[in-house]
C-alpha cells in the first residue's frame, strides 16, 4: 500500500515541505496532476470500480507517478483540491460586484444564493471526482489549498479585499460542509499561517518561481512544511501502518 | 385602370393565394419591416415569456442587444435563466401587461412607491412581488431584496437611454392589482410567493382602451428619453394558463389575445416608428393547424419559435442563423495564472 499526495499546483509547496522534513512514510509519493484550470470541466470517469481521468494530462502524470492509469482502493490518496478559490474571483466581475451582505453600496449586489451557485459550479467536477472515489471505497482525504493572498493578482487587480476574503471564506465553508456530509476527511491550512481576514500571511507566500518570475498565488516551502507535518499527524492517527517507516 | 381596388392587390392579399394554396412553412411575405434593423441598432427587450425567444435570437445572431444585468461569468450557463439572467434586457422577469411595464419604469424613476414591498415567508426569506421568481428560493432577507432591487431599478432607469429599438411582447390582459395603490403584480399572490388576501388584491382584466392608453403612455415616456426610439411589437401566442374571469379559459384567451392584437395593430397603423411582427399569426392562427404547439396546445414548440424567427430575420435581411453571440461568458481561469501554475508544477516535480 502506497501513499500518494497529488492535486493541483498547490501540491508543490507540500512537496517542498516533504523535502525539508527529510523523512517520509514508507512509500509516499507527491506529484501534481495539473493546474486548477482543469478542475472547471469534467475530468474523471468511474468505470469498473476504478476512477479514470478523462483529462489526458492527469492520466499521463498519474501513470508516471504510479504506473497505473486509474485509481482503485488499494492505496491511500491525499488530494490537494477544492479550495483553490482565486479561480472564482478572477476577471472583471468582482471589481464591479459584491455579495449583498458586504457594505459596498456602489457595487452591484450579488445575492447569497447566486454566490453559492457560483461556488457550487466551481466545485462541481471536484465533488464529482471525490464522490466517484467514495463509490469505489478508495481511501482518501482532502488537503486544503492555501487561502488567497493579500498580494495576489486578484487583489492587485482592484477587487476589494473584503470581497476576496468573503468569497474565499464562503467557498471553503461550502466545500468543507459538503466534505463533512460525505464523511471525507479534510486537512485545513496550518494554524498560524492565516491573518485575521483569512488571507495567507505574507511570510508563507511563494514570492517567485524558480525561474525568477513573480508567483501570484502559491504558498512557499515554510507553509508546505507545516502542512506536510499536519498530513503526517493525520496519517499517524488514521493510517498508522503507512507511517511505520517514518518513525 | 383596374375595375376595383382588389385587382391591383398582390397575391398575398388574397386568402387563396396568400394562405390556402401556399406552403405556409415557406411563407416569407407575411412581414414587411417598416424600418431597418441592423447591428448598430441598440435593442432592448421585454414582455411575456415569448419575448425571451426574440431577445435570444437577437443575441445569438450578433445584434447589439442590451443586457444591463449580465450573469456573473463564473455562474454556469444552465443557471442563468434560473436566476433571471439572460432573459431580457434587465433582470425584471416576465412583464405581462403594459401597465406592469409603465409602473416598473415609474418605480425605477422613484415616482411610484408601491405599498406591496415584499413577500416574507416564515423563514424570513423575501420575494420581490414584482419579479417573484427572480431568485428561485427568494432573497435571504428583506435587506438583500432591497439591495438587489435598488440596483435592478437603477439599471431599468438607464435602459431607455441606451435603446434605439424596444421590442415588447404583449402577453396578457388579465392581472392582479393591489387595492391600496392599483399597482399591478405579475402573478397572483399565493401562486409564486405571497398570500392571497381579497381585502388587499383584486382582479383586473384590461380592456382595449386601457391597454392602448398604457402603451401610448409607455411610448411617450420612451420617446422622451430617445425621440428616435422605434418599437417592435408582438403578441404572445401562449394561451392563458387559467382565467380568473367567470368564462371558459378558451374564450378568455381569445378575448385577451384579441385586445392585445388590436392594440398592437392600432399602434402600428398610427405610427411609422411602431411595427408589428406577426409571430402570433405564424404560430397561433388556424392555418397553422396548431402544429407549432406542444400536445397541451399551450406551450410553443421550438420549431414554431424557429419558424417565426426565421421569417422575421429573413424579412429584415439577416441570414446569419446560428451565429454565436460574441459576448459569451469566457472561462474564468486566466491563462497567465495557469502558466505560472504549470511552471510551479514543472519546477517542483522535475527536481
Amino acid at each position: 500500500m502506497s501513499l500518494f499526495i497529488c492535486g493541483n499546483s498547490h501540491t508543490a509547496a507540500i512537496k517542498q515541505g516533504m523535502i525539508r522534513v527529510g523523512k517520509k512514510p514508507a512509500d509516499v509519493h507527491i506529484f501534481a496532476l495539473g493546474s486548477g484550470a482543469y478542475e472547471t470541466a469534467p475530468f474523471s470517469d468511474l468505470r469498473n470500480d476504478r476512477v479514470f481521468f478523462s483529462e489526458p494530462l492527469f492520466t499521463e502524470r498519474l501513470k508516471t507517478a504510479t504506473s497505473e492509469e486509474s485509481i482503485d482502493d488499494s492505496h491511500i490518496w491525499g488530494l490537494v483540491t477544492g479550495t483553490h478559490n482565486s479561480r472564482i474571483l478572477r476577471g472583471e466581475f468582482w471589481k464591479q460586484a459584491a455579495p449583498t451582505y458586504l457594505d459596498h453600496p456602489n457595487l452591484r449586489p450579488v445575492s447569497r444564493a447566486v454566490v453559492d451557485a457560483i461556488i457550487d459550479d466551481d466545485q462541481r467536477y471536484i465533488r464529482t471526482f471525490l464522490a466517484q472515489l467514495k463509490q469505489i471505497n478508495a481511501k482518501f482525504f482532502v488537503i486544503s489549498c492555501p487561502p488567497v493572498r493579500r498580494n495576489s493578482v486578484i487583489a492587485e487587480s482592484g477587487i476589494p479585499l473584503d470581497v476576496i476574503a468573503a468569497i474565499d471564506s464562503r467557498a471553503r465553508q461550502r466545500f468543507t460542509d459538503w466534505l463533512t456530509e460525505q464523511g471525507i476527511p479534510f486537512i485545513a491550512p496550518p494554524e498560524g499561517t492565516i491573518d485575521d481576514q483569512g488571507f495567507l500571511l505574507n511570510e508563507y507566500s511563494q514570492q517567485k518561481t524558480v525561474g525568477g518570475k513573480r508567483d501570484p498565488h502559491h504558498a512557499n516551502a515554510d507553509y508546505g512544511t507545516l502542512m506536510y507535518k499536519k498530513v503526517q499527524e493525520f496519517l499517524a492517527q488514521n493510517y498508522p501502518d503507512a507511517m511505520q517507516a517514518a518513525s | 385602370m383596374p375595375s376595383n381596388p382588389y385587382e391591383s392587390q398582390p397575391p398575398k392579399a388574397f386568402w387563396r393565394s396568400g394562405v390556402s394554396e401556399r406552403n405556409l412553412l415557406g411563407i416569407s411575405d407575411i412581414f414587411q419591416p417598416k424600418f431597418e434593423i441592423d447591428r448598430t441598432v441598440r435593442i432592448s427587450c421585454a414582455g411575456s415569456c415569448f419575448a425571451q425567444h426574440i431577445g435570444a435570437q437577437f443575441k445569438k445572431r450578433g445584434f447589439n442587444y442590451i443586457d444591463l444585468e449580465t450573469p456573473p461569468p463564473a455562474l454556469s450557463r444552465e443557471r442563468w435563466h434560473v436566476f433571471g439572467y439572460d432573459l431580457y434586457s434587465a433582470r425584471y422577469g416576465n412583464i405581462y401587461t403594459p401597465r406592469q411595464l409603465i409602473q416598473m419604469l415609474a418605480r425605477a424613476r422613484d415616482e411610484l412607491k408601491p405599498v406591496e414591498a415584499a413577500y416574507i415567508d416564515d423563514n424570513g426569506r423575501a420575494r420581490d412581488p414584482f419579479r417573484p421568481a427572480i431568485e428561485p428560493d427568494g432573497f435571504a432577507d428583506i435587506d438583500e431584496l432591497e439591495s438587489d432591487r435598488r440596483y435592478h431599478l437603477s439599471q431599468v432607469d438607464s435602459m431607455l437611454d441606451q435603446t434605439d429599438l424596444f421590442v415588447f411582447t404583449l402577453g396578457l390582459t388579465e392581472a392582479w392589482e393591489c387595492i391600496g395603490d392599483s399597482v399591478v403584480l405579475p402573478t397572483c399572490p399565493g401562486t409564486v410567493g405571497g398570500t392571497f388576501d381579497p381585502a388587499k388584491y383584486r382582479f383586473k382584466n384590461f380592456d382595449y382602451e386601457e391597454t392602448l392608453q398604457d402603451m401610448n403612455a409607455f411610448i411617450a415616456l420612451a420617446r422622451e428619453k430617445n425621440p428616435k426610439m422605434k418599437f417592435l411589437l408582438t403578441v404572445s401566442p401562449v394561451p392563458l394558463t387559467a382565467t380568473a374571469t367567470d368564462q371558459h379559459v378558451l374564450p378568455a384567451t381569445i378575448y385577451s389575445k384579441s385586445v392585445l392584437r388590436a392594440v398592437a395593430g392600432a399602434l402600428s397603423q398610427k405610427h411609422d416608428f411602431v411595427d408589428y411582427f406577426p409571430s402570433y399569426e405564424l404560430i397561433a392562427s388556424h392555418p397553422m393547424r396548431a402544429m407549432y404547439y406542444m400536445p397541451n396546445l399551450r406551450n410553443v414548440a421550438a420549431e414554431g419559435v424557429a419558424q417565426a424567427m426565421d421569417v422575421f430575420f429573413f424579412a429584415i435581411g439577416d441570414q446569419s442563423a446560428d451565429i454565436e453571440r460574441s459576448d459569451q461568458a469566457t472561462p474564468v481561469e486566466a491563462s497567465s495564472d495557469d502558466l505560472v501554475c504549470e511552471e510551479a508544477i514543472l519546477e517542483t516535480f522535475s527536481q
